[in-house]
């Protein structure tokens, strides 16, 4: 089923990136034109997708997906990432960091409070320290001034 | 002579305080990530690729070369002792060395694996310093055509040694194209697919696409089971080979290098290919192939040879034409363009220095990763111990930090989480990821050689049949094609010898 999505995504991203192509324009005055090159991506992407659709050969037999604490592992994870991506510009790096460390933590390994909090706050200022002091990176600060 | 002096050059330049320490904490760094489940050398670079925007270009590449060659080394340790690979070159490792360890010779196996390592990758280094000389100066006969077939060339090259689906790969890189189209034409201003976002107008980043492709998935596909380490060695003792194991790995670990040096030359072949070929190659040459996968010291030496040995060639490739044959590679060559340094043939020219500092470095590095690797080998042994659950959420935590400080753009984390997703379900799904990073990087330089190319032709397209080099690299990418067709477009049928090991 998940492949047959992929493959129906190729089709569709390669499809629809070849007919913008077509309108960016294919070839100019002195040869080829900005839409050339994505044009053959798009149609070589496209046929992918239609040729691992028709072809079984090409299938993955015996596929495993995760069981239901994998998944919700792996969706930890991501919702842990997907806060710190939004709320950086906001909360800055390092309340941020804190705060997914404990997301990551609580639910994909669901260790204690105590070890969560522990670890999320050294981890992340030792990041801020070797990253944001000693190496100079610019990393964002929130209202709190870090 | 020229090599000769190349080198004493390299040797000025690196033999500083600064670039001496930066060698030796990228080899420390490299080994250890090389030793820990989980993290790849190429997330690794990745990670640590904005540290070095501060440093020179020399310092900043020789780290980065140290920590490639550092993970290569230290992979086989968590193989030998965990039968789990440290990096997916030292896959095949695991079978004869943790049957070693198991049988209590993990001291010789760890020995062995440093020290065939060792003699590769110095084998590899001197190979490097003769023969990319040669290569530059036959690359200064390189125009655009010549760089445009090189490029198919090592595209067609890519997707030959890929194992699993042909078809699969074949989508991979032309995703990996479309995808560098994002953003603005150099060549007129006009935009591509931005859809009028200005964080699309500078295409997408590189390094969140790595992070997220080969970091993220990475994390996601082992917090899928967590399992606890089963470390089978405590104490680690004779770690120097015995007259037998050196009568018994000496000539495998000169194969591997050599079959190794010269994998790494090809686009797409690189360490993880040359590991198992050395293997396949051992068990065939072997009076009892029986005893492999059950102790074989052969099994370790060919293979840990191999794939240092590959670093070596996968980097001349990438400094004398400036094309990358292995993701990590492409990564190296990304680094070298941010500090505003074009590889390719002019490289060795312009910038002396730093060509030769690399591969002077490259000397040192293995220096040191061999007192690394043998008298520390008690401390690697003590950082498997950290469980998983403790190590991922700093990798992210590093993820971040390393997409962030590429461009201080919120808009990269999304970049990275989304290819994090994707190469999840395309690793599920038996997709090689290679190819698509390589011609995401090659694509920019490959559209505007073409396009260079057929402004200077009065012919058209017919250009790259006109000049003999250009039309020469074309024959062998048409070869390879054939040969393709001809074992047909199935998976079962691709990287027949490496498929076959792996089952």
């Amino acid at each position: 089923m998940i492949e047959r999505l992929v493959n129906l995504t190729w089709i569709l991203v390669g499809g629809g990136a070849a007919v913008l192509s077509w309108r960016i324009g294919l070839t100019g005055q002195y040869g080829p034109d900005s839409g050339l090159f994505p044009f053959v991506a798009g149609l070589l992407v496209c046929a992918g997708g239609v040729g691992l659709m028709l072809t079984r050969s090409n299938a993955v037999t015996g596929l495993e997906w995760p069981d239901r604490t994998g998944w919700r592992r792996i969706g930890g994870v991501l919702a842990g990432l997907a806060f710190m991506a939004a709320s950086i510009p906001y909360l800055g790096f390092a309340v941020a960091g804190v705060i997914t460390m404990l997301i990551l933590l609580r639910t994909v390994e669901q260790s204690s409070w105590r070890s969560s909090i522990l670890l999320a706050v050294v981890s992340v200022a030792v990041t801020l320290g070797l990253f944001g002091y000693l190496l100079g990176l610019q990393l964002p600060r929130g209202p709190w001034g870090f | 002579m020229e090599a000769i002096s190349g080198l004493m050059t390299g040797f000025g330049v690196i033999l500083t305080p600064s670039n001496i320490l930066l060698c030796l904490l990228g080899s420390f760094v490299g080994t250890m990530i090389g030793v820990l489940p989980g993290i790849g050398p190429l997330a690794a670079l990745a990670l640590l690729l904005p540290v070095t925007f501060s440093l020179p270009p020399v310092a900043g590449v020789v780290m980065l070369a140290a920590i490639f060659y550092g993970a290569m080394y230290g992979g086989s340790t968590t193989s030998i002792l965990l039968n789990i690979p440290g990096e997916a070159a030292s896959v095949v490792t695991c079978r004869d060395g943790y049957q070693m360890a198991r049988q209590g010779r993990a001291g010789a196996a760890l020995g062995i694996a440093a020290i065939g390592s060792f003699v590769a990758g110095t084998l590899s280094v001197i190979a490097l310093t003769f023969f990319a000389p040669v290569l530059g100066v036959i690359a200064l006969r390189f125009g655009p055509p010549e760089n445009v077939a090189l490029m198919v060339l090592g595209l067609v090259c890519t997707l030959y040694m890929i194992t699993g689906s042909t078809l699969k790969g074949l989508t991979m890189i032309a995703l990996g194209v479309l995808l560098a189209m994002i953003g603005i034409d150099v060549v007129n201003g006009q935009e591509r697919f931005t859809f009028g976002s200005i964080n699309l107008t500078g295409g997408l980043d590189l390094l969140a696409i790595v992070i997220g492709l080969f970091g993220v998935s990475e994390i996601l596909a082992n917090v899928e089971k967590i399992t606890k380490n089963a470390l089978i060695a405590e104490k680690i003792k004779g770690l120097f080979p015995t007259r037998e194991d050196w009568k018994a790995s000496l000539a495998p670990m000169l194969r591997g290098s050599g079959l190794g040096f010269l994998l790494g030359l090809v686009p797409g072949g690189g360490p993880i290919t040359a590991s198992f070929i050395s293997y396949a190659v051992e068990q065939r040459l072997a009076k009892d192939p029986s005893r492999f996968g059950k102790g074989a010291i052969e099994g370790v030496a060919g293979p840990e040879a191999a794939n240092n040995a590959a670093v070596g060639g996968g980097m001349i490739p990438v400094l004398s034409l400036g094309i990358p044959g292995t993701p990590v590679t492409a990564l190296l060559l990304g680094a070298l363009v941010i500090q505003g340094i074009q590889p390719g043939p002019l490289f060795m020219q312009q910038r002396p220095d730093l060509f030769w500092g690399i591969v002077a470095s490259m000397y040192i590095g293995n220096v040191f990763l061999l007192i690394l690797n043998l008298p520390l080998v008690g401390l690697w042994v003590q950082l498997l111990r950290v469980p998983y659950r403790v190590l991922f959420p700093i990798v992210l935590m590093l993820s971040v930090v390393g997409t962030y400080s590429a461009n201080k753009n919120v808009f990269d984390l999304w970049v990275m989480l989304s290819f994090g997703v994707a190469g999840y379900v395309l690793r599920k799904l038996e997709y090689d990821l290679a190819p698509f990073l390589i011609a995401f990087v090659l694509a920019p330089l490959l559209e505007q050689s073409l396009r260079q190319s057929l402004v200077m032709s009065p012919d058209g397209i017919m250009i790259m049949v006109q000049r003999p080099i250009a039309a020469g690299l074309i024959a062998i990418a048409f070869v390879l094609v054939a040969l393709m067709i001809r074992r047909g477009l199935k998976p079962q049928e691709t990287g027949g010898l490496i498929n076959e090991i792996r089952q």
